[in-house]
């Protein structure tokens, strides 16, 4: 009498099934020095994220699991280890690809709703088509490199990449209409998630605009070297009015917005983008009058910035 | 021929293995690519020693050490050996000079060792290392001087603390030409 073989197979294969489960929610909930930290490139990460503020978030909160992009983490992650391992290469620092960084971004939103969707309606929240396809300032001016020092600190190309300039600026586009949808400046630009941060030495809102031993809760992303610089280590920039030093507040949150909204190579005042308010208001934290994500000003009222 | 009982078992230890590499994956000790913890804190002492925080920052605290070790494992994967050794050697000589580490030295002691090793006057007997004093000390300089004065983008200068010490307007706070009327 034959017999029949397959429900010994079904019931390997459930067990096998059983097993690679097991291990998926394994390696997904253990102590992460045992998972992702195990990896060189990772402990590195792993160590200033057990200083900072989200030490009590896990890694696939933020960062999601290797299937949480279908089986496009899971072919990244292996290509890595194969390279690694037979290619006699080394990953020489692992970073999260523009792509990878907005993921992470959406799923800040899940815990800091309010500060999303600040971030929603302000300025800050432009896609690169916005940036890029301004029609009245590419009239004026040829996007060039130093543009993605602010806009598209994580864009992974330079401005050629980005667009096409050929011609006449009417005739610009963008090159890829996926990338001109994706967010320019986002939370990342001025926020470490891994920074040596814990909230016992936060800043609260009450003393943000004045110095104190008390680590922001801001940092610069320096595009150049791809690292976050904390905002209290920014050195302070002299403004100038005419021939004179006008007062130009010290505060961290200032000296951020400073990066971008900047001056003049002579630090002039109300010259480029910069926004140093002036008269009665010299000395001012722009948080004194700006909301921090929302950019809105209720107690804002003209003629503050007016030079 | 396996029967069902024994197909079934061997099916649960052998799919079971899989999660092997979770549960039995030793952790790795420290930060480093090429050095142990023991070699790091050596190798953390003599680049003090070449640039000793004052008033700023020296280079233990702008993380020379990690760019020695990312440089090392990266670029210069032959120079991993001539540290290995060096080191060896330098605490095998202060083991048996003063019984003791080198990093666990006084300050002027392990300034007397080092200008003593750039003059390559440590005992021959005691530095067995594959590359002479002269040239081990010569690396760690220059690399020290690497780590420190160049961009935090190959794992030292963190913070740009040699930037901030040399006050130089870095990042640079230039905003655009603002359609040439500045």
């Amino acid at each position: 009498m034959k017999k029949n073989k397959k429900p010994v197979f079904f019931i390997a294969a459930a067990l096998i099934m059983l097993a690679l489960l097991g291990g998926y929610t394994t390696w997904n909930y253990a102590d992460p020095v045992n998972t992702c930290a195990g990896c060189h490139e990772v402990s590195p990460s792993h160590a200033t994220w057990l200083q900072s503020a989200h030490a009590g978030v896990r890694c696939i909160d933020c960062h999601g699991t290797a299937l949480s992009s279908g089986l496009h983490s899971l072919k990244e992650k292996s290509a890595m280890v194969i390279t690694h391992l037979f290619d006699d290469r080394r990953n020489m620092d692992i970073r999260l690809t523009e792509e990878q960084m907005l993921d992470v971004v959406f799923r800040c939103a899940v815990c800091h709703r309010a500060e999303h969707a600040g971030w929603q309606e302000s300025g800050h929240a432009l896609t690169y088509r916005e940036v890029f396809m301004d029609a009245e300032h590419n009239a004026a001016e040829k996007p060039y490199a130093d543009c993605l020092r602010c806009h598209g600190m994580f864009y992974e190309g330079d401005v050629h990449t980005l667009m096409s300039l050929e011609g006449e600026p009417g005739e610009w586009h963008m090159k890829d209409e996926k990338q001109a949808e994706r967010p320019a400046i986002t939370c990342l630009s001025c926020h470490e998630i891994h920074s040596p941060n814990p909230v016992s030495h936060r800043k609260t809102p009450a003393d943000s605009s004045s110095l104190s031993d008390k680590a922001p809760y801001t940092a610069l992303y320096v595009r150049a070297d791809r690292i976050h610089l904390r905002t209290d280590l920014l050195t302070p920039v002299t403004m100038m009015q005419g021939d004179s030093v006008i007062p130009a507040s010290v505060d961290p949150a200032t000296l951020l917005c400073l990066q971008c909204h900047a001056p003049n190579s002579s630090h002039k005042a109300g010259s480029s983008d910069d926004r140093t308010p002036l008269g009665i208001h010299a000395g001012k934290s722009c948080l004194d009058c700006h909301s921090a994500h929302s950019m809105r000003t209720p107690r804002m009222h003209p003629p503050v910035h007016t030079h | 021929m396996l029967d069902r009982r024994q197909f079934i078992k061997q099916s649960v230890a052998w799919s079971g293995c899989l999660l092997l590499p979770s549960c039995l994956h030793a952790p790795r000790k420290g930060l480093y690519r090429v050095f142990t913890e023991e070699e790091a804190g050596c190798l953390i002492a003599l680049c003090e020693q070449v640039i000793p925080a004052d008033d700023t920052p020296g280079a233990t605290e702008a993380g020379v050490v990690f760019y020695i070790d990312t440089t090392v494992s990266h670029y210069f994967p032959l120079t991993t050996g001539m540290y290995k050794s060096g080191i060896a050697s330098l605490q095998t000589y202060c083991r048996s000079e003063y019984g003791n580490l080198f990093e666990t030295l006084e300050p002027s002691r392990q300034t007397e060792i080092m200008k003593a090793m750039e003059a390559g006057e440590l005992p021959s007997d005691a530095w067995s290392a594959d590359v002479s004093q002269q040239s081990f000390m010569s690396m760690l300089v220059q690399h020290t001087m690497q780590g420190f004065y160049g961009p935090p983008r190959h794992g030292g200068n963190r913070h740009y603390v040699s930037y901030r010490m040399l006050k130089l307007d870095f990042p640079l706070v230039a905003g655009q030409n603002r359609y040439g009327n500045g």
